[in-house]
Formats: structure tokens, C-alpha cells, sequence
């Protein structure tokens, strides 16, 4: 018999609570019109990064091993939803495991955009367990400017 | 047949964190950089498994070392702000991850293979084959 000897990740720092305060100070500061609220901490899965310009927004989604096939983005009103299967590695059929900290099987998670989208041209892309959605606003959202006359 | 894989401590964390106060927060940030990769580990006849996820890790930048009997899994996440955008919502960090592990003396080091695909690092670490089972054919 191989025995093992393992330590437990650390699940939580105490920098955590400072990098999410952090990220709500950076909300308030920044110039932008709006912003997207997403749950500090990364409760949920999989955890997103959201960028955004008057064009629409830009979705990182951190998805680590999933089949490119069995992932799915899709659209329903304001709600962008994101679906998929992480797959167990082909390596570990046929043997036992002496240690598990990954995630598997299904996942779903939705998030509600704060503008109308254009929904044929709506892109994902899947590299790296990074998940790209680009998603454009519909042309009579995009915020306009206003010329001042004297 | 006897051997251990034991994961050391994260010592990339704990050196990199200033004893003394006064050097600064950037520093202290620095540290919470390196993160901590999931791993799963598994043991057949022939060997070890380890799968690792470093979402955002591309292929170029991953670092697998092995000295002695200590492996080393490094990957530094290269960031793609896409162009003209601006940060609204953050849920994760860029991060440099990192991962130690001892090895048993019954891998054989030399014929450790690594790959990196979606994010996720395979090592399949070989075991000598003095330590393999062996059938043995009776006679009769």
C-alpha cells in the first residue's frame, strides 16, 4: 500500500475580505455609467470577470476543464446564462484516488445584463479554461453624446 | 511497497509574505498573487496522477520541475484586458500558481510527462518498475 500524507488547502485568507472590499471601493471609483453587480468572494461557480465600454461587455468566465462541446452560453431577455460539464480526466479511469480538491459535473449560472442585448452577435470563446462572451448592446442603447448649443 | 507523495506547505506564500511591516503593502500583495491550484491525485499499477486546474495558464507559461524528488507546478495567468473596455466586476485575480510536491522514492523521475489543456494540468508520474507488480507464470 502507498500512503499519503496531505494539508488542507487553505480555503480562506484574511486578504480576501480585503481584495473584495477593494473591488467594491474600485466600483465606486470608477467612471463607469453603471457596473455589474456580481457576488463578492466567489461563492458562486464558475467565478467571472466582467469587463465593459459603451460597445457592450465582456464576459471572462474561469472554467478549467471543460469539453468545448459540452459548454453552452445562451441568452433569454436580459439574462445571460452559462452552462456546462467539467469531465473527469481520462488518466483516472482504472486506478483510485488519494486525494480530490477539483470540482466536477454541471454547472449553470445566470446573470442578469444591464442593457438589451443583440443576440445574434453575441461571440464566446473557450481557451486556456477561460471562456471569452462578448456581448454587444443593441445599437439604440449605446450611450450617445449630447452636442451643447450656445 | 511503500512510499509517500506529501505536499509541502506553501512555502511561496509564507517567504514572500515581509516580516517586517514596514516594507509595504505591495509586497504583501504580491503574495496573495501566488495562488494555491485544486489538485486531484490518483495511483494506479503504473504509477501516479496528478491533475491540477490553472485556468488562464497557456501552455508557454506553464513550468513543471523536478529536482530530486520535490516537483514544482508553476503557472503565471497572462491577463487579455480586450481592448477599450474597462474592469465593472471582478471575481477573480491574475495570479502566478504554485504547487510543491515530494515524491516518493518509487518514481521514477525521468519518465514524468506533463500536459496542459482548457487550463488543466495533467502529470503522470511513473513508478520504477522493480516496485510494479509482476505476474508470475506457473509452470505445470
Amino acid at each position: 500500500m502507498v500512503e499519503l500524507l496531505t494539508m488542507r488547502r487553505v480555503p480562506w485568507s484574511i486578504l480576501d475580505d480585503l481584495e473584495s472590499m477593494q473591488g467594491r471601493m474600485n466600483c465606486l471609483l470608477s467612471k463607469q455609467p453603471w457596473s455589474v453587480h456580481l457576488k463578492q468572494g466567489a461563492v458562486e461557480y464558475p467565478a467571472m470577470n466582467i469587463w465593459s465600454s459603451a460597445e457592450g461587455l465582456v464576459v471572462d468566465v474561469e472554467i478549467p476543464g471543460a469539453k468545448q462541446e459540452e459548454l453552452e452560453v445562451s441568452m433569454l431577455g436580459d439574462i445571460l446564462k452559462v452552462r456546462g460539464k467539467l469531465d473527469e480526466c481520462e488518466l483516472t479511469k482504472g486506478g483510485t484516488y488519494l486525494m480530490r480538491e477539483r470540482l466536477g459535473g454541471q454547472f449553470t449560472r445566470s446573470i442578469r445584463l444591464p442593457f438589451r442585448v443583440d443576440g445574434e452577435r453575441i461571440k464566446a470563446q473557450y481557451r486556456n479554461g477561460i471562456l471569452r462572451i462578448t456581448v454587444p448592446r443593441v445599437p439604440e442603447e449605446k450611450p450617445r453624446r449630447v452636442a451643447i448649443e450656445a | 511497497m511503500t512510499g509517500t507523495i506529501t505536499r509541502q506547505e506553501d512555502e511561496s506564500v509564507r517567504d514572500r509574505i515581509p516580516s517586517n511591516p514596514a516594507a509595504g503593502g505591495s509586497r504583501l500583495r504580491e503574495a496573495r498573487m501566488h495562488s494555491t491550484p485544486a489538485v486531484d491525485l490518483g495511483e494506479s499499477q503504473d504509477g501516479f496522477w496528478l491533475v491540477a486546474d490553472m485556468p488562464g495558464v497557456e501552455p508557454k507559461s506553464l513550468e513543471v520541475t523536478v529536482e530530486r524528488n520535490v516537483l514544482t507546478l508553476e503557472g503565471q495567468v497572462r491577463v487579455d484586458v480586450p481592448d477599450g473596455f474597462e474592469l465593472a466586476g471582478r471575481e477573480y485575480w491574475p495570479k502566478q500558481y504554485r504547487r510543491v510536491f515530494v515524491l516518493p522514492d518509487i518514481v521514477q523521475v525521468e519518465g514524468i510527462k506533463a500536459r496542459i489543456h482548457h487550463g488543466v494540468v495533467v502529470v503522470s508520474l511513473p513508478k520504477r518498475r522493480a516496485v510494479q507488480p509482476r505476474k508470475i507464470m506457473i509452470d505445470g
